[in-house]
């Protein structure tokens, strides 16, 4: 009677280790490439600059700039308040927290679109979420924020009120003087941290 | 001797559906063919990229094998395209058509450039396409837009090429400099973003006697 049992328990046995190894296989959250292709249907990935600087302005606390171009482009000249991550490191482990971070939005932003093109779609195979590009990257704000064109004297109110936004945000970023009083930069943007618990010491 | 029976029917069964689900679900989903190391990698690779005047040159010999892919949707292909280019819109590159013929280029050794109507708009399915491992495969440096309209004499282009796009089109500390009248040098410690760093836990010390 015994060894009759035994055949069954060996292949459930099997099947069993079988299960256990297989889902450790692929990464714990990684999606599919087809999912991967879908998700760039999804054009809410791409932040326009003015986007960007108004949540720079407002001081937003849920989003955070990612820098991917080498240290010494970052060194001369970025956003205020970005980390640099050179595309090289990204997958880094000590960078891990600043996109495993669902409750951001994770602007990554280069001179142009590659870069952050790049880094783009392998952070999104690694299944982390909320992650934006900056459209047309530091070139377009250069010409957008920095250097914004006249509208026509023809064009409609809405392109107008885009103008004084930019304006008013030129005068933020650049720090020149002029009738629009902003906030100084340079507050700094704190989420709360935790603070250390003391550590419990018993005693006699 | 019934119930041993029964036993090793139940096994039986158990076995079929798990090995049923299991193959259901390998066939359904793609494998990647490159860890995202290796991806890393080949996003940093310098030779992802076809110049315009490039691929015209390949398109006039006839010896390079070259079959340029129209990634744009298929109103955008009627209206205008590069002469050889067959139209395989973004989203259904994956599909098990489209991914034969692919997948045939690539062993035929023809090499195949991507385009979009810029460069970008090819380059995300590019990293993809190469991630499911198809090798032989660039982008058009510009995208279409830059390859319709670019100067026909590459050294009579002034300054920086426009088309270049992680090229940096101006000198930005300058730039601030010019229209902020002061130097404003940047300084990531006063903005600097405080990200909570999940902490794993420790255990606590417990003292005693």
């Amino acid at each position: 009677m015994k060894r009759k049992y035994i055949i069954p328990i060996l292949i459930l046995l099997l099947l069993g280790a079988g299960i256990l190894i297989l889902p450790g296989r692929s990464g714990e959250r990684e999606i599919s490439p087809e999912e991967l292709l879908q998700s760039l249907s999804n054009d809410s990935r791409f932040w326009s600059t003015d986007a960007v600087a108004d949540k720079i302005i407002k001081q937003d606390p849920s989003m955070l700039l990612i820098d991917v171009r080498e240290p010494e482009q970052f060194n001369e000249f970025s956003l205020p308040g970005a980390v640099n991550i050179p595309l090289k490191n990204i997958l880094d482990e000590e960078w891990e927290p600043y996109f495993d971070a669902p409750d951001y939005d994770v602007v990554l932003f280069s001179n142009g679109q590659i870069l952050p093109a790049r880094a783009w779609v392998l952070l999104e195979r690694l299944g982390y979420t909320n992650l934006r590009v900056m459209e047309g990257g530091l070139n377009k704000w250069a010409e957008t924020i920095l250097q914004p064109p006249k509208p026509d004297a023809s064009a409609p109110g809405t392109e107008w009120e885009q103008y004084d936004f930019r304006r008013a945000a030129r005068q933020y970023f650049t720090g020149g003087s002029g009738e629009i009083n902003t906030e100084q930069p340079g507050e700094t943007i704190q989420v709360p941290r935790r603070k250390k618990k003391n550590v419990v010491e018993g005693g006699c | 001797m019934k119930q041993p029976k029964i036993l090793i029917i139940i096994a039986a069964a158990f076995a079929l559906m798990i090995i049923t689900g299991l193959l259901g679900s390998r066939d359904r989903e793609m494998d990647y063919a490159l860890s995202p190391q290796q991806t890393l990698e080949t996003a940093l690779s310098s030779e992802s990229e076809v110049f315009p005047e490039e691929l015209a040159g390949m398109l006039e010999n006839d010896k390079i094998k070259c079959q340029p892919v129209d990634v744009r949707n298929p109103y955008d292909y009627l209206e205008g395209h590069i002469g050889p280019a067959i139209n395989i819109p973004a989203n259904t590159l994956l599909q098990k058509d489209n991914l034969r013929l692919l997948k045939k280029f690539d062993r035929d050794s023809v090499l195949m450039v991507l385009y979009g109507n810029d460069q970008s708009q090819a380059d995300y399915p590019w990293l993809i396409l190469k991630q499911v491992g198809i090798n032989n495969i660039k982008v058009l440096t510009g995208g279409f837009a830059y390859y319709i309209t670019r100067p026909q004499d590459v050294d009579d282009m002034p300054g920086i090429p426009g088309h270049l796009p992680e090229e940096p089109r101006y000198d930005f500390g300058k730039l601030m400099e010019s229209i902020g009248g002061e130097k404003q040098p940047r300084a990531p410690d006063a903005y600097e973003m405080v990200i909570p760093v999940r902490r794993k836990k420790e255990n606590k010390v417990d003292g005693g006697c």
